[in-house]
């Protein structure tokens, strides 16, 4: 490397862009070279006053101004480049989305856990009555009312006087028998007839009295309290102070209407009437006619069915019946027995209808079990002449199809007991009984 | 336990993995939508650009405008780079291309203080940036706080543009000569030719200040 070469090269050097033969002959000739020597000196004094200015630094406002016109440039980008694809997908992940999601999500599993408890309650409610039913406590499908003071004190003098019918006058339900008079048991349902109330109009009220008893119950028949028929009433109840006709159905029913309405009662229970209401009328299993030669439904109706101990083919049975009766539920409209409200007469009547259609449709399809419960829904509501013989009619040949014969008879009783049902029933009453000889 | 080891994990500095990636690859990724590289590359090059242009102009109020008009156009330009030069040679493009814009915008309007910084060779011809009346002192008043360091950023103002920006290219950014030459889209011997020329001024500068002392 030459002196001339070198001087070409001496920011090279200085900035360190040579190589390193090149650096170790400029070396050999800077150890021989004053003036070189003082030029790269003077480079290297130049280099170290410019490093020695004070370092500057982005402000941060200007940093942050600057990355937040990169997000935005970023943001701009992509939403000129989202597709459909992306957009949905960017929807599903988004927070917002999976925030729906599980509100509902949380609002379906609620909802359904509330239907459900409300079925499984009815049903829980049905078969409990069911049951006390087939011991011959009280009517199935009939809700136990909240007892009003008024029908307490009514209860309570009820029993002293239903204390006096004598069991051996009751008919005869089941192989189990009622513990005694004061275990005399009365299902109470809609009333027969309405009293004139100055009060207005008469909600009557549904009871069901049950009290534990010192008694035992004695092996036995099951009996069947039908108070209206044994002619004993009572019923002091406190509240309005309306008296209530002497005698208020054509039922030989004697009311001591003293309180609000009078009430009728039978067995151990007593219609509580409430202050402004008419009298209520408790009668037994069996129907009692009104004046006008017809009967009113009761919730009785088919519904008293007695079961012995369940085993094979009836806990089949048992079951279907469980599903159908919830099913039921589920699509038509709650029993009739439930709404007594005159407001709802009309609703009542078209349930029943509904369910005997549902019934009869079952039936012919071969869904006994279903077509029963559905006859016991409409026997439960308001039918009326023909309709109800008829109906009693294939209730009990569907009963006696399932080889519920019990059930079957119960409601041949009552057919039986119906104007110009009497031949029927008696008639497919033997067709039973030869079956049971058999 | 638990706690005090998410507590210590959180208190270390997360390292990225961004940051083992070169600036073309940064440059790259932020134009994919990735924010993290375009902090990365504001941080490796942010304080660079402001150096280099509060000394090209002797004014850090301005330099500081015209960092965010840099990397304003550095984030606008993110989709068009193709990655043909380095992306500090991109970056130094645009400075100088703004360097330029301002020079020429200061030519067109010599009554303002926006006259060039190369006008005055002579020492006592100072820039209009530090004369004119009512104007706060610039920061690199503040900057500059040793007497060497005020004589060499006289002897800078007065530097001709093209050895100015070689010189600062060279010092202040670390660019070597042939990437300075792609810059200014010159041969490297002219770059180092300027260059040898202002150091030369340089230390002429520096010496006569010593001389005065």
């Amino acid at each position: 490397m030459t002196r001339e070469e070198a001087s070409k090269r001496v920011l090279d050097y200085v900035y360190g862009e040579m190589s390193v033969d090149s650096r170790r002959e400029f070396e050999d000739l800077l150890r021989d070279d004053a003036e070189l020597r003082a030029e790269v000196e003077s480079i290297t004094e130049v280099r170290r006053v410019t490093a020695d200015l004070e370092p500057v630094h982005l402000p941060q406002d200007v940093r942050k101004a600057l990355i937040r016109a990169a997000r935005r440039k970023i943001a701009v980008h992509e939403g000129q480049e989202l597709d459909i694809r992306t957009m949905i997908e960017r929807f599903f992940l988004s927070p917002a989305f999976s925030g729906a999601l599980v509100v509902l999500v949380s609002l379906g599993v609620g909802l359904h856990l509330i239907l459900e408890t409300g079925l499984d309650d009815r049903i829980t409610r049905l078969e409990k009555n069911e049951r006390a039913a087939a011991r011959g406590d009280v009517a199935p499908a009939t809700p136990t009312p909240k007892k009003t003071k008024p029908a307490e004190e009514a209860e309570a003098k009820t029993e002293a006087t239903a204390a006096t019918v004598s069991t051996a006058d009751l008919a005869t339900d089941g192989s189990r028998a009622q513990d005694g008079p004061a275990e005399a048991r009365a299902v109470f349902h809609k009333p027969l007839a309405k009293a004139p109330s100055k009060a207005g109009k008469a909600r009557p009220k549904r009871h069901r009295s049950r009290k534990p008893s010192s008694y035992r119950r004695p092996a036995g028949p099951v009996a069947v309290v039908d108070m209206a028929r044994q002619g004993v009433a009572s019923g002091e109840a406190g509240g309005d102070s309306h008296k209530a006709p002497e005698s208020v159905y054509n039922l030989g029913i004697k009311t001591s209407g003293k309180g609000g309405g009078g009430t009728v009662g039978s067995g151990r229970a007593a219609v509580p009437p409430a202050p402004d209401s008419t009298p209520a009328v408790a009668s037994g299993f069996a129907e009692a006619p009104t004046p006008s030669g017809d009967r009113r439904p009761s919730a009785a109706d088919g519904g008293l069915l007695t079961r012995g101990p369940v085993s094979g083919r009836k806990a089949a049975e048992h079951t279907r019946e469980r599903k159908a009766r919830k099913l039921s539920l589920e699509t038509a409209a709650p029993p009739a027995a439930e709404s007594m409200d005159e407001d709802r007469s009309d609703g009542d009547e078209l349930r029943t209808r509904a369910a005997l259609l549902e019934a009869r449709k079952r039936r012919a399809r071969g869904d006994l079990a279903l077509a029963l419960t559905a006859y016991q829904r409409a026997l439960a509501g308001d039918l009326e002449g023909q309709d109800l013989r008829d109906a009693l009619y294939e209730a009990a040949d569907t009963a006696r199809k399932l080889g519920r014969t019990d059930t079957a008879r119960q409601f041949l009783e009552r057919l039986s007991r119906l104007p110009g049902g009497a031949a029927r029933g008696a008639e497919m009453m033997m067709e039973l009984d030869a079956e049971a000889e058999k | 336990m638990f706690l005090s080891l998410l507590l210590k994990r959180r208190a270390s500095k997360p390292v990225s993995i961004h940051e083992g990636l070169s600036d073309e690859e940064l440059y790259h990724r932020f134009a994919q939508g990735e924010e993290r590289a375009f902090r990365l590359l504001l941080d490796r090059h942010g304080d660079k650009v402001l150096g280099y242009l509060t000394r090209f102009f002797g004014d850090r109020e301005l330099a500081t405008d015209l960092t965010q008009d840099v990397f304003m156009r550095v984030i606008s330009a993110a989709r068009r780079f193709r990655g043909d030069s380095s992306f500090t040679t991109f970056l130094f493009r645009i400075v100088r291309n703004l360097c330029v814009d301002v020079m020429r915008a200061r030519a067109a309007r010599p009554d303002t203080h926006a006259a060039s910084l190369d006008q005055g060779h002579d020492p006592d011809d100072r820039p209009l940036s530090e004369t004119v009346p009512g104007r706060e002192p610039d920061g690199e008043h503040r900057i500059l706080s040793g007497e060497l360091s005020q004589a060499l950023k006289e002897g800078l103002a007065g530097l001709p543009v093209e050895q100015r920006e070689v010189f600062l290219m060279r010092e202040v950014e670390g660019l070597k000569f042939g990437q300075i030459a792609e810059v200014l889209s010159v041969n490297e011997n002219t770059v180092k030719s300027r260059m040898h020329y202002a150091v030369v001024s340089l230390r002429r500068t520096l010496t006569a200040f010593k001389e005065e002392r």
